[in-house]
């Protein structure tokens, strides 16, 4: 009973660890001004369908409701909570959020007060996203979890507009400004690591489905001109591009566990990357690939990262820090 | 001690919960099915999402593919006279013409939401939308077509279908 006892216990001190020992903080900041930007442009670019969107007049808003109240929700799969917007009667509040939002996630990817303005932006985007669920590609909704993860490792401290500009003020003081720390605790890397991998998890799916196992799935998207971005006729290389969808599948289902394996899983996050990439390319999806690559930074190890133009005491704890081998 | 008994543990059941919510249902054992969906429900309802599926792709190995979809917009008076609303241009059989800029772009996506989600509220919402553009007053109603390019997968013959969506009627 006591030798259970003790692996138990065992275990659970390599699991405080993991969760709990600093971590370098390049990859959770390089997500922050990620998940921040890929928020304020995705709104930016909504700006001359605002009413369209999300207005009273606009997709299933207030005055449609009025006139249509048999279709009061517009049918989306999923029933989504806070569908407070739907209720508003003029589009002034509408602006208002949009530009609280805008303000809030630019603020937030920049890093000034970046908890507090990331919760502003998280809260108004999971209202916009309630009001018209089908005008996000879906990763309207993917991205929330992953700024709750951005939002508990935020701070002043690093690369941060709100942090250089408290440490001019103190320096024209006369005052001594304190050497930035470059390392966090690892628990929201940690678990942002684990929902990634949940995010490829979800996948699995795919092989209930023959289009995807007979490699037709992405070859269909890029002929089908709801997802294709490009004019091209890919129908004379569909063998070829059978192939690449049987290795996307590989790729994405696989990653759950190859993510984690420490001499490939850096490789694995860089061949995802170059998915990701080449579907930017191909396919328009929102706002998702773009995120999915700013994600999948948190998989590459700490001295790959450094390389970025990083201050030269940032670069300096990828040397010192415990537990930057195990990205 | 509290960071290692009492957090760690927190962190570890929130993980589980998500690979638990991530997993399809068909690979947990029946009796969990239930405690699944709660969970996937409660976790949404949280704003927690654990994956999407991009690109769902059809279940059944493809025979055809649909290549382009156009959605068309007609008025109708109280006469009964038809005039085109959307698209302003002729729809594509085969080019890449149309959804150039996002505002389209989201009405063919809001289409290929029909397949998922309650089709008549959809089309409510799309025939509201498209009485607003008209620019005839006396529009009394909206007939919505889907126009779908087709292409067959092992032949590659192609063609248009039409696909009547439904009529709405234009309430102001």
């Amino acid at each position: 009973m006591s030798a259970l006892r003790e692996r138990l216990d065992a275990a659970l001190d390599r699991a405080h660890h993991w969760f709990f020992d600093p971590v370098p903080a390049f990859g959770m900041l390089i997500c922050r001004i990620g998940l921040g930007g890929v928020l304020f442009l995705g709104y930016l670019t909504r700006w001359p369908y605002v009413e369209d969107l999300y207005g009273p007049s606009g997709f299933a808003g207030h005055d449609f409701i009025k006139l249509y109240p048999e279709s009061a929700h517009a049918g989306w799969l999923i029933t989504y909570p806070f569908e407070v917007l739907k209720q508003v009667p003029t589009s002034e509040p509408i602006w208002a959020l949009y530009l609280l939002l805008l303000t809030a996630s630019l603020a937030f990817a920049t890093g000034v007060r970046p908890k507090i303005t990331g919760t502003i932006a998280l809260i108004v985007h999971i209202l916009f996203v309630a009001r018209n669920p089908g005008a996000m590609w879906g990763w309207g909704t993917m991205i929330q979890p992953f700024m709750i993860y951005g939002i508990c490792a935020a701070s002043e401290r690093n690369w941060s507009v709100g942090g250089w500009l408290r440490a001019r003020r103190a320096r024209a003081r006369g005052e001594s400004v304190t050497p930035t720390d470059w390392t966090l605790s690892a628990w929201p890397q940690r678990l942002f690591q684990i929902h990634i991998a949940c995010a490829f998890l979800v996948l699995w799916s795919r092989f209930h489905e023959q289009s995807w196992l007979d490699g037709q799935a992405l070859p269909y998207a890029l002929m089908n001109r709801d997802w294709s971005r490009l004019d091209f006729d890919f129908f004379p290389y569909f063998p070829l591009l059978e192939i690449a969808s049987r290795i996307a599948l590989g790729l994405e289902t696989a990653a759950p566990f190859m993510l984690f394996i420490k001499p490939i899983g850096k490789y694995w996050a860089l061949a995802l990357m170059g998915l990701f990439a080449t579907l930017v390319i191909t396919t328009s999806v929102g706002w998702w690939d773009f995120m999915m690559m700013t994600v999948l930074v948190l998989f590459l190890p700490p001295e790959w990262v450094a390389r970025l133009p990083w201050p030269r005491e940032a670069r300096a704890i990828v040397s010192s820090t415990p537990g930057t081998d195990d990205a | 001690m509290a960071k290692k008994y009492i957090l760690t543990p927190l962190l570890i059941l929130y993980a589980g919960g998500l690979i638990f919510t991530a997993t399809d249902r068909g690979v947990i054992p029946g009796f969990l099915g239930d405690a699944h969906l709660s969970a996937k429900l409660a976790m949404h309802t949280a704003g927690i999402t654990p994956g999407m599926r991009v690109f769902p792709g059809p279940r059944e190995r493809l025979e055809v593919l649909l290549i382009a979809r156009c959605t068309l917009a007609d008025g109708i008076d109280a006469a009964g006279n038809k005039t085109r609303i959307y698209p302003t241009e002729p729809c594509p059989e085969e080019g890449f013409t149309w959804h150039p800029v996002i505002y389209d772009h989201l009405i063919v996506h809001w289409m290929s939401w029909i397949q998922f989600g309650d089709h008549r509220a959809i089309v409510d919402a799309l025939g509201h939308h498209f009485c607003g553009q008209a620019e005839n007053p006396e529009t009394t109603h909206v007939d919505l077509t889907s126009s779908l390019a087709l292409r067959h997968y092992d032949t590659g013959e192609s063609w248009t279908q039409n696909e009547p969506l439904g009529r709405v009627e234009c309430r102001r």
